[in-house]
């Protein structure tokens, strides 16, 4: 037997794998294995390595890529896709939580990040829940990076208000 | 963390300055601030983490696919230096048997023309007798 070696490049496709995770996650919820999901996309991005080689912004090509599987994936299966393309599907909660707490949590949340406007949402969703860089955000949203932020900021302002709101008797 | 620092890295949170690695320590951490608490809480739960054997995983069926793409490679070199060699063996035999027959050719060619250039000689003299002959001359009579 003999062991392969792997080029740099390969390197930064496999750890591409943790990047797009919680993306595919959130878009796919429980209705696909988001493991297999990643595991498809990173050999896809793996088989085209050669024309990969120079591309300026690999993260944000295996985004693209990433999310585009996705909706391939829920289309096929003939599932509601989220007209943002950012569904909020359910994940389940880990045993640090209370599941009724959580539950309760996840409602509000959720509810409250329904009524922000679409350009915020999107724009926090990408960041604070799939972790993407503001360079990657600004890419994909076509917003300047300054704008990005400002969105952001009011997002997150808004939000923190309205749980303001809700525990202040706690 | 301290809950000064804590509520600076809130402030650069609410800002939208903080680098994901902040967020990362603000998500997991604790604050005494309810509503940050529980959204925190919130995002530290819905942010997947990819499950640590999920690299061990793309790198095995990486070299599975590599492997494929050799032994692939391995077949089709062989086949294909297999078609060559049995290219070159038709080429040789049908080159020689092409060469073996254009000298019979030419060699029926020369003969024709060489026996061209004497005519006369074809003609057997008449009457022939000879007297004498040796290595050196031939003594004969002729009638005409």
């Amino acid at each position: 037997m003999y062991k392969m070696r792997t080029t740099a490049l390969e390197e930064k496709i496999i750890s591409l794998s943790d990047r797009i995770y919680p993306m595919v996650a959130r878009m796919l919820g429980n209705n696909e294995n988001a493991e297999d999901a990643v595991q498809e996309i990173i050999m896809k991005l793996w088989g085209r390595r050669k024309q990969l080689e120079s591309h300026p912004n690999l993260s944000g090509y295996a985004f693209l890529t990433a999310r585009n599987y996705c909706l391939d994936l829920l289309k096929k299966k003939n599932l509601e896709v989220d007209s943002t393309d950012f569904p909020l599907k359910i994940v389940a909660p880990e045993k640090s939580q209370h599941p009724v707490e959580w539950k309760e949590l996840m409602t509000i949340v959720e509810k409250h990040l329904e009524e922000l406007p679409a350009d915020q949402r999107q724009v926090m969703v990408m960041r604070d829940i799939d972790g993407f860089e503001f360079t990657e955000i600004a890419k994909a949203t076509k917003l300047k990076v300054e704008h990005v932020r400002v969105l952001l900021s009011r997002a997150r302002k808004q939000i923190r208000l309205k749980l303001i709101d809700i525990y202040r008797y706690e | 963390m301290s809950e000064k620092k804590s509520e600076e890295l809130i402030a650069k949170y609410l800002a939208g300055e903080t680098t994901l690695e902040e967020e990362e320590i603000l998500f997991s951490g604790n604050t005494q601030q309810t509503e940050m608490k529980h959204w925190f809480g919130y995002l530290h739960e819905k942010r997947a983490k990819a499950p640590a054997h999920l690299k061990d995983n793309l790198l095995a069926a990486i070299e599975a696919q590599k492997l494929k793409k050799l032994k692939k490679r391995r077949f089709l070199v062989s086949i294909s230096s297999l078609a060559a060699s049995i290219v070159i063996i038709v080429a040789v035999s049908i080159g020689y048997s092409s060469s073996q027959q254009k000298s019979y050719e030419e060699k029926e060619a020369l003969l024709k023309e060489a026996l061209s250039m004497f005519p006369a000689e074809h003609e057997p003299p008449t009457a022939q007798r000879i007297l004498y002959e040796d290595d050196m001359v031939i003594i004969y009579t002729e009638s005409k």
